[in-house]
């Protein structure tokens, strides 16, 4: 199953507020107004993602337990061969790290893909090369 | 923008980069980096666009070192880390850069999953490069069989075969998916099953067999 649109949205909401539970950070985040399709993210889901950052650097600095890896491993996310990898609990993962404040930069990151985000259609499949008619396709090239 | 000298780094030609995938070519929330340049021309291809690196300058086309892809990517680093997810290279042909992985798998979080999509035709000494900085490994095999390999794909198959051993004894059957599709007017049935009898032969765990659907451009 591929996830798009509002779908991946709610999911990666999911996730922050994980984060966020996990690490005793009050969480409280609006309900989107924004109608019709989107591309899963966008500058507000953005903005929150940058606010768990700010709020988990500040909690690291206080010498406080920073977990995040692995927190939403829940949410089932692996494809066909990839379960032992995450059945592994976090190996090579130590569980809890220490979130490093470079990895979670909040500076100015241009990405690539912004513009080139996938449509929110079942079309946009991807993979090192060939299209594949089941769940996990791999990636073609962005139009 | 990196400040070292970029002459001296390992450059990767950045094809395309999408963000925030679930649940496919890797665990977890990804992002997908591809790469110009492939050693094959598969007839079924979605993308021969990839097949050759544009000459520079043209739009679309990037070199980028590490730190540059990594500058890019790391705006989702907490998700990455949240479903041990990461980054799955393809393209393209990944693999034919490994000193550039390398230099990523050093800069990013060791927490990142490193995934990668290859068809193996590439020189052998790229796999135990691979082999360090690669946490799963999805191989498309198109078919075991060197006749339809090569009707397919315009190229023998000696070396993936020989690349997928050394692979398989140096990371051992749980770190790698091999896809084992079935490729309309090329192979059959009993084809498929050919093959995926000699991987298992070979070792091979974990099989993912699936069926090509055909481009809208066939490649003639």
């Amino acid at each position: 199953m591929k996830y798009y649109g509002k779908e991946k949205c709610r999911i990666l909401k999911e996730i922050r507020a994980e984060i966020a539970k996990a690490n005793d950070i009050e969480w409280v985040t609006s309900e989107c107004k924004h109608r019709g399709n989107c591309k899963g993210t966008c500058p507000k889901c953005e903005q929150e993602v940058r606010q768990l950052e700010e709020a988990l650097a500040k909690r690291e600095a206080l010498g406080k337990k920073v977990a995040v890896v692995g927190i939403s491993a829940t949410i089932a996310l692996s494809v066909t061969g990839c379960d032992d990898l995450l059945a592994t609990g976090g190996k090579p993962l130590e569980g809890d790290m220490a979130v490093s404040t470079e990895a979670i930069d909040t500076g100015e990151a241009a990405w690539m893909g912004e513009e080139e985000m996938p449509p929110d259609t079942e079309e946009f499949a991807a993979t090192a090369g060939d299209p594949v008619e089941y769940e996990s396709e791999m990636g073609e090239f962005p139009e | 923008m990196c400040d070292q000298n970029l002459t001296a780094l390992p450059t990767f030609p950045l094809a395309f980069c999408d963000r925030l995938r679930m649940a496919t070519d890797g665990a977890g929330v990804t992002a997908l980096v591809g790469a110009w340049g492939c050693p094959l021309q598969c007839k079924l291809c979605i993308n021969p666009q990839t097949w050759h690196e544009p000459a520079d300058g043209k739009p679309a086309f990037e070199r980028v070192t590490a730190r540059e892809l990594y500058d890019c990517v790391k705006i989702d680093s907490l998700y990455y880390l949240a479903t041990n997810g990461g980054i799955t290279f393809g393209g393209g042909e990944p693999l034919l850069h490994t000193e550039f992985m390398q230099a990523f798998r050093h800069l990013c979080p060791p927490a990142w999953r490193i995934y990668a999509e290859s068809c193996l035709n590439i020189p052998a000494a790229h796999i135990p490069a691979a082999a360090a900085v690669v946490d799963w490994f999805f191989i498309d095999i198109k078919d075991m069989n060197p006749t339809i390999y090569k009707a397919y794909t315009g190229r023998d198959n000696t070396l993936v075969k020989e690349n997928l051993k050394a692979l398989l004894s140096l990371v051992g059957p749980d770190r790698i998916t091999v896809r084992v599709p079935h490729i309309p007017g090329f192979n059959t049935d009993a084809d498929v099953e050919a093959s995926v009898t000699e991987l298992r032969e070979m070792g091979i765990l974990h099989l993912d067999v699936f069926t090509y659907k055909e481009p809208k451009r066939k490649i003639t």
